[in-house]
This record gives structure tokens, sequence and C-alpha cells, in this order.
């Protein structure tokens, strides 16, 4: 039995007991507290100088395979920008955390614990000019609780984590919103905080999948899809008069009136087609890009400018997790060992160019949760020789490799980014040193994943994405170990551990929650399962001069340059004027001075 | 035997004259040979080491730790700082001889300042400078030629093996078994590739015999249809049939009668098949299907030429290599078709 | 003749649908199928809707649901069967990436891929054909040497270095040609004049790249085979007779020098539509070789099987046309 399916068995027999209450809440109770913010009060992130108008040109490396936003094959990277226009009943200040109004402009919780109350804004409206009601709220639960979609996974989790959504009506009639979870949870805003679909657009019956395929619904943000030329360029166009204009918080944002991608499949040629003024910008995240394409004359007479952000977000766990299954990594002595011969830093410093720093440890970002005590093993051979020798790996064959007992002290490390295995190489080589053979291994993305999934890998590089807040149940469980289909890839089962991850997982109490989780990362630490590898504090880009931003070019949340998004995004706008000079000056090649911009506002003092 | 008959004998002296081709023959076995003794050459290992009296010969056999020489690690030595140190103390305690390039292609030399790659040096004795993770080009390119040649290789003898016996089956027995096997074949050669080679390395870790398999499976069918062809045009002859009348068995009249005779369509294909093996491995390795990393391959360093092109020591050095080889290859293979197909060729003014 | 063609043809059925078979069976047994995709895509990229999907694990049912919209639910030999019988009625089913009819995704690109491999076909004819006479008859000397070794470096340089190198000296460097791409994105508003420019000026590179490693061996092919002929007795004999070296060389050993070439065409019809993914990448150009590519690594099966109809199709025809062709340049050829 899956622990879903454990959980539903539970949610019904709580229910059925507490038979007065089918689903949902009887009405709105009086006694509760609307609440709204002011994002003045919060600060705004525009700049009063930004200037509508104009296109801004940006590349897609494939083009996507569908426009549906659920269903199969919609979860390619494209989706992401989709969803970047449609507004939910909240936004999240991206610098203070605070939730401002999004379609709601008023929200309260229950005393219950689980039930989040939503005032609907009667101005909002869809793109399409109907107006946004609690219905469509009605019927996004109804549409990812629907087989139609052939989406199981959303199927499973609104009607699992999801109890009812009711709609009510105020006394000045406004639409109201319930929103009721099974029980109670932390962050109550954040799990019910839900976005509407345009009921009044869908049909939902056998036929939704094919139907919806390639029909860009109208939209709640500020653009929506308008010109679609298969396979080869997709175009945004802004809302005229968008509601969200006389918000304050998002006024002076979304400039461009067209936001138009073109797919270009290869990275060097989408850098091409950034130096040819096709492309406003390119991410120059990359060590290589930033330090070596860069000496062409527009990127040195400061036409292109570079932006390099700092921001402040939980970071990736850029990981390699052993397995405690593996024979030798059985002995924690050994994994232990292993943290002590990866020579980390040498990757750093002298082939990625000191851009990124060493990952201390896994869920770095957090705030309050993040246990900033722990620091990542260096690289120290002594250390590791002591380790290996009391595990009794005492003697070394003729490559140098260590044996015991007839057995190489080996490991397959299992990739799947091919561009990455350089940093591996090199790790590989210096391990040698302490007596590891460590083997390299590329899978293609999917069946690498199934791979690890499978609970095969000995040493798998993951890089696991980021919730709001750290997660450990599916990764640290003892109920996710030694079974396959599960992502505790470290088979990593201990008692102690599970009760400090139910703990933090039942836990509605911030306090709590921060503790359990800083000690559940020391526990991992002291495990030695997770040899932490990268961390990646800003985003650069490069883009051409006529693209104009305010002071501070974005925000504490932003991970790379975003004309989408509540939150985060429009916050840049076209000088059209700089334009016409800027390309006037670039077909002369007239010299200048190179311009990169470092913005540490919110960089982390270490 | 045929093998050694003066016929074999007139064909190589023909062979011979093809300068062009001969000097390929010459060179390209030399580069081979150099190739397969290439961790005298080319190695991190000294040749000789004389350290407190003693001499070491480290190229061959078992590493010698670093305490052995009083460094302070017990992994492999590093035999260029010993040298480094020996020479700074006059040699006093010994001396170590080094190869002509003193770094193996696994080894990552990194500096201080600066960041691979790094362009040739002949200081460092980087003499086609470093790749991305500052590993010696040169090395790479020689490690990486030795395994391309002993595959092209194993893929010749393999594909000969089986394009030979079936094809001369098939040309022979004719018939229905002709037929079905033609299109076996028809149905085999249109299956995609790469299809399968993707598969394949997304079930396993793709090594050398499993590529050779893989590549095996996939270029028999050519040489098939060529012995087929020659094999049928033979059996029409006027010996075979005398050979019957006496008696001769099947298999006697294949080895001894039909393949003899079908040497020279044989003989032609193998420098293209050699070119072939090589080309393909190439083109594996630069799309990511081939043999894993760090196994030192050109097709991997083609990719990171052709993704850093403002490094171009990197795609030069393998584009020169290889269509220097390849150019001997077809030059060799142009020598043997006119050893073994001699026709004065009229020309006029 | 007829006849002959005919017993050819029969033979096209039972080889297409082996091939077809075979393909299919190969395409249920790959790890990392659509399914598969799915579910890890899923996972992975929970944090893209802040939900804890990670947590999210299937049960069968959800997993056979999945199996039934891909049509992996039937059997092996029933779902062939049923796969075939809509290929008969001209329906290669839709693309499990794109859920378009994989018909219309192969049409659109056809046209690219047609226009590349007839022109740079064409383009080799016409080079090396009169390169290989010229080759046969100056046979060692300094312009036969020269040339080889120019075609050589040609042959021994994959076209996909080609390709790379060309569109950073000529396209970025040098900004003589565009970037890449088939035609402009302007293409509709241009005159008819300027759209062939327009079709040209993005073409040179591409092209150059395709055929810079074809000449090689039409060109050794046109000059073997031409000094065969001229080594053979009836030229000497026509020589003898009092006809001049050229009549010889272009009345009777050009004409008969065609036949391997001839052999060669039909193999062509196939590499024609083929392309090359890594040119079409580097190029951005929308042909059928990438598609190829893009749905065999995206397990993408309705149009890699619709791909394998279509050029195993042009494949066994061609081969029939190479008969005919031989036939029609050397009279003497019975069948």
């Amino acid at each position: 039995m899956t622990f879903t399916n454990f959980l539903r068995l539970i949610i019904l027999s709580t229910l059925s007991s507490a038979s007065v209450l089918a689903v949902g809440v009887k009405e709105i109770p009086n006694d509760i507290v609307w609440q709204t913010t002011d994002p003045v009060k919060e600060g705004l992130i525009a700049s009063p100088k930004a200037k509508r108008g104009g296109s801004f040109n940006d590349y897609l490396r494939s083009f996507p395979l569908t426009l549906r936003q659920v269903g199969p094959d919609s979860n390619g990277s494209f989706r992401g920008y989709m969803d970047e226009n449609d507004v939910s009943l909240l936004v999240r200040h991206p610098n203070t955390n605070a939730w401002l109004p999004g379609i709601a402009t008023h929200w309260a919780k229950d005393k219950n614990g689980r039930t989040m109350y939503y005032r609907l804004d009667p101005q909002a409206k869809w793109s399409d000019g109907k107006p946004i009601t609690a219905d469509d709220f009605l019927f996004m639960l109804e549409l990812y609780r629907s087989p139609h979609i052939v989406h199981p996974w959303y199927n499973q989790y609104f009607t699992d984590e999801v109890e009812a959504i009711q709609k009510f009506k105020s006394k000045d009639g406004k639409d109201l919103l319930a929103v009721t979870l099974p029980k109670p949870k932390p962050d109550l805003e954040y799990f019910t905080n839900f976005r509407p679909f345009p009921k009044h657009f869908y049909k939902l019956d056998k036929n939704f999948v094919k139907a919806y395929n390639w029909k860009p619904p109208p939209t709640s943000g500020p653009y929506y899809i308008d010109k679609v030329r298969k396979g080869k360029t997709i175009t945004f166009k802004r809302v005229k008069d968008w509601w969200g204009d006389k918000r304050p918080w998002f006024q002076n944002r979304f400039s461009f009136d067209k936001v138009q991608f073109q797919v270009i499949r290869d990275r060097n040629t989408a850098f091409e087609y950034f130096t040819k003024q096709k492309l406003d910008y390119i991410n120059l995240n990359y060590p290589d890009l930033w330090h070596e394409r860069t000496n062409t004359p527009d990127f040195l007479s400061g036409r292109i400018k570079r932006l390099w952000f700092y921001n402040d977000r939980p970071r990736y766990d850029y990981v390699l997790t052993l397995n405690t299954k593996h024979p030798i990594f059985q002995d924690k002595r050994v994994r232990e060992a292993l943290h002590y011969s990866m020579n980390v830093d040498k990757v750093i410093n002298q082939v990625l160019r000191k851009d990124y720093q060493r990952l201390q440890a896994i869920s770095r970002g957090y705030g309050d949760y993040t246990n900033e005590t722990l620091k990542a093993r260096p690289f120290d051979l002594k250390k590791a020789d002591e380790l290996l020798s009391a595990a009794g790996w005492t003697k070394r064959d003729k490559n140098g490799y260590r044996v015991k007992d007839g057995q190489t002290l080996e490991a397959t490390l299992t990739y799947r980014d091919a561009s990455v295995a350089k940093r591996f190489v090199v790790l590989r080589e210096e391990a040698k040193k302490a007596g590891f053979n460590i083997k390299l291994q590329l899978l293609d993305s999917s069946s690498g994943w199934k791979y690890f999934r499978d609970g095969k890998t000995e040493i798998a590089y993951v890089v696991w994405a980021t919730f709001h807040r750290p997660q450990y149940w599916s990764q640290y469980h003892s109920s996710n170990a030694n079974k396959t289909q599960t992502n505790n890839f470290s088979n990593l089962a201990d008692p102690e551990l599970d009760k400090l991850i139910e703990s933090y997982r039942a836990s509605t109490k911030h306090e709590e929650r921060t503790k359990a989780a800083q000690k559940i990362q020391k526990f991992i630490h002291d495990a030695a399962v997770q040899i932490p590898l990268f961390e990646i504090p800003y985003f650069r880009v490069g883009y051409w001069n006529w693209i104009k931003f305010p002071k501070v070019q974005a925000t504490k949340e932003s991970d790379t340059l975003k004309y989408f998004g509540l939150s985060t995004g429009g916050l840049m706008w076209l000088d059209k004027e700089q334009k016409k000079k800027t390309k006037a000056e670039a077909k002369q090649k007239k010299p200048g001075q190179p311009i990169i911009e470092k913005n540490e506002t919110f960089r982390r003092k270490t | 035997m045929s093998w050694f008959s003066p016929q074999t004998k007139k064909r190589f002296l023909r062979f011979r004259k093809v300068k062009r081709g001969y000097w390929s023959f010459n060179i390209l076995m030399a580069l081979i040979m150099f190739s397969f003794a290439a961790e005298l050459f080319v190695n991190s290992r000294a040749i000789i080491v004389s350290y407190q009296g003693k001499v070491y010969f480290p190229t061959y056999g078992s590493f010698i730790p670093g305490t052995t020489f009083d460094f302070d690690y017990e992994y492999e030595t590093n035999y260029r700082d010993l040298k480094k140190r020996l020479n700074q103390s006059n040699n006093a305690d010994g001396f170590v001889i080094m190869p002509l390039v003193p770094y193996n292609p696994y080894e990552n030399n990194l500096k201080d300042e600066g960041y691979p790659p790094f362009p040739p040096n002949f200081a460092d004795k980087h003499y086609l400078g470093t790749d991305n993770t500052g590993r010696d080009v040169l090395a790479r390119l020689v490690y990486g030629f030795r395994i391309a040649i002993l595959f092209s290789f194993g893929l010749l003898i393999l594909t000969y093996s089986i394009g030979i016996t079936l094809g001369c089956a098939m040309g022979y027995f004719g018939g229905r078994f002709d037929i079905v096997f033609q299109r076996l074949i028809e149905v085999w050669s249109n299956v995609p590739f790469l299809y399968v080679v993707i598969i394949m390395s997304s079930i396993v870790v793709p090594n050398f015999t499993m590529l050779l398999v893989i590549m095996v499976l996939f270029s028999w069918p050519s040489m098939t249809w060529y012995m087929r062809t020659s094999a049928y045009k033979e059996k029409a002859r006027d010996y075979v049939s005398a050979a019957k009348s006496i008696g001769a068995s099947t298999p006697r009249i294949l080895f001894h009668h039909v393949l003899p005779n079908s040497v020279s369509t044989i003989v032609t294909f193998v420098p293209f098949q050699i070119a072939a093996g090589i080309t393909s491995l190439t083109a594996l390795d630069y799309l990511g299907f081939g043999l894993p990393s760090p196994t030192p391959s050109w097709g991997e360093l083609l990719q990171q030429g052709t993704e850093n092109l403002s490094s171009s020591w990197i795609v030069a050095s393998v584009v020169c290599m290889m269509v220097f080889i390849l150019i001997m290859v077809t030059f060799i293979g142009e020598a043997v078709r006119e050893a073994f197909d001699p026709k004065k060729h009229s020309i006029f003014q | 003749m007829a006849q002959y063609l005919l017993r050819r043809l029969l033979l096209i059925p039972p080889t297409f649908l082996g091939l077809t078979f075979l393909v299919f069976v190969i395409t249920r047994f790959v790890p990392g199928g659509p399914v598969e995709r799915m579910i890890a895509e899923m996972q992975e990229s929970a944090a893209s809707s802040g939900q804890d999907a990670a947590q999210i694990d299937l049960d069968e049912e959800q997993i056979a649901q999945l199996n039934e919209y891909y049509g992996f639910d039937k059997p092996i030999i029933i779902s062939y069967g049923i796969w075939l019988g809509r290929v008969f009625q001209g329906d290669l089913g839709a693309s499990s990436r794109y859920g378009d009819p994989v018909a219309e995704i192969i049409g659109s690109r056809l046209p690219i891929s047609i226009f590349y491999g007839v022109t740079s076909m064409l383009i080799t004819y016409f080079i090396c054909l009169p390169l290989g006479i010229f080759k046969a008859i100056k046979h060692q000397s300094v312009f036969d040497n020269l040339s080889s070794s120019l075609v050589f470096i040609g042959y021994a340089l994959p076209s996909y270095v080609v390709a790379v190198i060309l569109m950073v000296v000529f396209a970025s460097h040098l900004e003589w040609f565009p970037l890449g791409g088939f035609v402009s994105d302007d293409f509709e508003d241009l005159s008819r004049w300027e759209q062939v420019k327009d079709l040209l000026a993005h073409a040179v590179l591409p092209l150059t790249a395709y055929v810079s490693g074809s000449f090689a061996v039409m060109t050794f092919m046109m000059k073997n085979a031409l000094m065969d002929n001229l080594a053979a007795d009836y030229v000497r004999t026509a020589m003898a007779k009092g006809l001049s070296f050229r009549q010889a060389v272009l009345n009777h050993a050009f004409k008969n020098s065609l036949i391997p070439l001839a052999t060669h065409f039909g193999n062509n019809i196939s590499i024609i539509i083929a392309g090359s993914f890594l040119i079409e990448k580097i190029f951005n150009i929308d042909g059928f070789g990438l598609l190829g590519y893009e749905s065999i690594l995206e397990r993408d099966y309705p149009v890699v099987m619709g791909i394998l109809v279509i050029s195993s199709l042009l494949q066994l025809f061609g081969n029939i046309l190479s008969d005919i062709c031989v036939a029609v340049v050397d009279p003497r050829v019975q069948f």
C-alpha cells in the first residue's frame, strides 16, 4: 500500500467519525478576521520610470509539446511561462515573503486550522473580457480531479490534499471562497492559494486532452498567447487594460507589448543570435560563457551589459547520494572517507573559475529552517586514510585502488547531464589518490531517473528541486527505504530519523518545525549519505543596453531575468531611443567601456 | 595454397610500386606500433627512476606510492614533481627520465592561475595544449587513436567473418537460402542504427565490447552483399564446375576456389572498413553514445572543440589528426586496388 | 524485365512487414517510454507547481490508465495489427509528444528535406562527374593528386564539424550569411525575387556542409569506372579504328562508366530525405533528420514508426529504381 492510499484511508475514517460535516464548511463564520496587506508598505519593486511598449525576444530550446497546462506532456519548460500569466488568489512578496492581494483582496483563516476564506476582486477579468468568478475556482478543482485530463498525479493530489472549495456571497454581493483541507497544515495560505481555470473556455469531456492541445486559454495575468507558428515561434501579447494595472503592486510592471519566443535548439547558436541583436538577453550562468564568450566588441564597449545578481532563496540540493545498501557503503566510515576524498574545491577553484560556492549541506537558504552550523567535509586525504584503514581497507592494488578481501574499493557514479561530466572527471582523479575507483556512467534523463528510483544506484548525482519549505519524508523516511520506486536513493532507514521527520510533518508550529528540520539536517550530515557539491548564489545574464531596469534589477527570489511572473517578474522596459542609438553604434563598432553590474543587495554574508 | 603464390608476390610488388599508398601504409603501421607502445612515450609514469642507489622502471607494472621516494603521500608518485625535486638538489639522490609527453590521458593538470583549456605550451610539455579539464590533448589523441584502431580492427575481423561466410554461402547456394537471407538483411539494414544505440546505452553503460557488437550488428550486411555478388560470379565460372565434376566437396570449393578468387573484393574494402570504424566510433563519442567518460576519445575531443571554438587548438588537433589518418587509409586503399586489379590504363595525351 | 520488376515488387510487402514489426517490438521493450518519461518529469518538476508531488506514487490502476492513453495496454501483436491497419488507410497515428497527426508533422518537414536533398545531390553530380572524368584522363598528374587530397579532406572531416566551422566563420564572424533557419521570419512579405535570394542565402552554408563529404565517393566512382573502361578492349578497338581519344571517352567510355553511378542513384533517394540531424540542429533547420533524432530521443514512437514507414518504402522502391536505371544505361543487363 502506498503512503497516499494509507492517507486516504485515514481521511475517510476521520470523516466518517465526524459525520456532521460532510465536506468543507457549512457557512462563513462570523468571528473570522479578514486581513489584507498594503504592497506599498511592504515595498514596491517596480520603477516609476518604466515606459510601456515595444517587444522583447527570447528563445526556447524546443517547441512546447502542447499548450495545455494539465495532462500528458504538459510539463515542459514552456508551461512555466504560461503559469506565470495566471494570477492566483494571493501573490507572494519576493523580498519580505508577505502575502499580497491577488485575485483575492482579503483573506481569513478559520479556527479549525484547515480552512481559508477569500474575498474575490469583482474587477478581475480573463483576458477575453469575461469576469473571474468563484465558479472558476470550483471548476479548477473539478478539472484537477477529472480523469479526462489524464494526469493521475493531479487527480490524486487534489482528491487527497483538498477537501472542498465552496462559494459564498458576502452581504455586499462579492464572491467569497472557502478552501478546506482535510487536516490542519502549517502555511495554510500556501496550500490553499489556488488559481482559477476559465470555466467558460473549457469543456471537460473525453476529448479534453486532444481538444486543448493547441488552443491557448484566456489568462488572468498581464499576457496571453496571441500567435503560434508551430515549431517556430510563439508570441505573447499584453492584455489591454489589464485589471491588475490598477493595483499598486502591478503598476509600472509588464511593460512590453509583446514577448516573442523563437525556437533555437543549440545553445551556441542562441548565443550567436543574441550577439546579432535577435535576442534581447542571454543567460550567462555557465562560467565558460560569462568569461570566454564575452570578448566581442559589443560586450567590450558596454552595448551589451552584464548583470550579476545575488539572490537569497532556497538552494538546490546539488548532491552525490550514496546508497547505504551498496556493499562498500554499508560501512559509515567508508562513506565519510568518500566525503573527505571529494576535492570539490579544486573543481570550483580551478575548473569553474571560483564562480560557484561549495554547498555546505542540504536545505540551504531556508532561513530559520536551515542549520547553518553544518559544514561540508573538506578534501582531506589524511582523514580519508584514517577512516579507510580503520574500516580495513589498507592494501592497494597495482593501479593504486584500495582492496579488502579480494574486493576493490569502487563504485559507479551515475549522472544524467553530459555537461557536468568534466566536474566528475576531476573528482574521480582526485578520489583515486585516496584509493577510490569512481566509475562514471551517463544515462539519459528519464531512464536515469528510473534507474535511481529502482534503487540500483551506487552514487547518484541528483539536483533536488526546492519547495517553499524543505521536504524530508520521501527522501529519508524508512518507509521509502529498500523499495523500488521511491526517492530514498540512499536507503537510509533509522527510527530516530523517522521520528524527527514525522514530528516535522505533523507540527504546525513554526518553532517546532524549524528545530526538527535543523535536527534532520544534522542527522543526515552525520550519516554521511549526501555529499554536498555546489551552490550558485546568483544569476547572471547579458542584455542589450536598450533594456532598462529599476535600481535593484530583480528580487531576493529571482533566479533569472524575468519578464513574466506576478511575484518577481516584469520589472524591465524598453528604451526605444537607446535601441536606435545602440544599433547605429554597433554598426560603427564604436568603442567604449565594458559594463558589469554586480548587485549584492540580497547577498548573504558568510 | 594460393596465399603465397607467385601471384600474391606480384601483387605485393605492385603495391610497393604505388609510392603514395606504400608510404602511407608504412607510416600508418608505424603509428599503430607507436600507439601500442604509447606508455613509453606518452605517460605520467617515468621510464627510469634512479633513487638513492635503486633503479625503478615504473612504466609497466604496479604503481609506486609516493612514500617510496620520500613524498608524504601514499598514492601514486607524481614523477614530474620527483624530477623537479631531484633536479633542484642537482640530482644528488638520483635522476628521473620522463617520456616525451609526461602526462597520461586522464590526469587533470590544473593551475592556480588561469583556467583550462590551456593553449599549447612547450615549457609545460603540453605540445597540443589541454582540454577543458586540463588533460593533455596529445595524450588523449594518442590513446584515443589506439582505442579507435583496435575498435576498427575488431570490427573488420568480425564483419568480415560474418560477411564472408554468409555472403559466400548465399552466393554459392543461391535459391531459397539466398532469398530468405536477402530479405532478412534488407529488414535488418533498415532498422535505425542510432535507435538501437540509444536504447542500449540507456540500459547499460556502453563498453568497448558492447559498442563493437552493436557496430558489427549493423555493418555485416554490406560486406555480405559484396561477397554474395562475388561468389555468385565465381560460381558461374568454368573452373568451379570443373572442380565439382572431379568431386570436390562444397567447403573445398568455397575455401580453395571461390574465396581466393574473391580476394580482391575483400582486400579492396579493408582500408575503407578501417576508416569507417574510426569515423563511426568518433561520431558515437561525439554524440555521447560512445565509450563512457573519461575514456580518451577523438569524438569527445571533437565535441569539446566544436563547443569551444575559441580554444582552437582542441578542434584543430583532432581534425588534423583525423584528416591525416583517413587520407592515408584512402591512399592505401587506392594502392591496394591497383595492386589487385592491374588494368593497364591507357593514358592518352 | 516486367516480370523481374513484378517479382521485386512482390518482395516489398514481406520485407516491409518484417521491418516494421521488428522496430515495433523494440519500441515496446525500451526503458524510458512515454509513461516512464511522464512519471519522471512529474516527480522531478513537482517544485514548479509548489506541490509535494514527489510524494505521490501512482497505483497500478493509474499507471494502467496512462498505458492505455499511450496505447500500451494491449499485447504487442494486437497493437501492431491495429497500427498496421491504420497505416493501410493512410493514417500514421498521432505523435505521442505533439498530439498532432504524424503524417502532418512529416509532411511539414518533407519539403525542406527534399529541397536540401535534391539540391545537394544535383551539386554533387554536377561537380563530381566532370571532376571524375578529368581526373581519369589526367591520372596521376599534379591536378589529380591535388584534387584527390582536397576531396579526401572533405571526406575525412565529419560534416557536423564542417557545419560548426562554417557557421562560426561565415555567419557569425564575417556575417556573409544568415545564422540559420530555412528562410527568414519575414519571408512571406518579400517579393518573389527576394524570396529566392533569401532562400539561397540560408541554404549556402548547410549545403556546403552536406556536400563536402559526398564528393569523394562520387568523384572516385566516376574516375575509377572511367579508367576501367578506358582500359577495356572496346575502347582500344574504337581508337584503333581511328576514333579520337576525346570521342572515345565521350561516346563510349563515359556512357558505360555511368553504370555504377546509376546503381548508386537508388540509394540516394533515401539519403535525400534522411538529412543529417546534426547539420539541421546547428543551422536550426526543421528537417527530417532532426525530427527522427528527436523522436527517438523523446521516445515518440508514432513518429519513429511513421518515419520508418516512409524511409523504408523509399529505400525499397529506390533499390528497384536503381535496377531500372542500370537497365537504361546498360542495355546488356538482362533480368
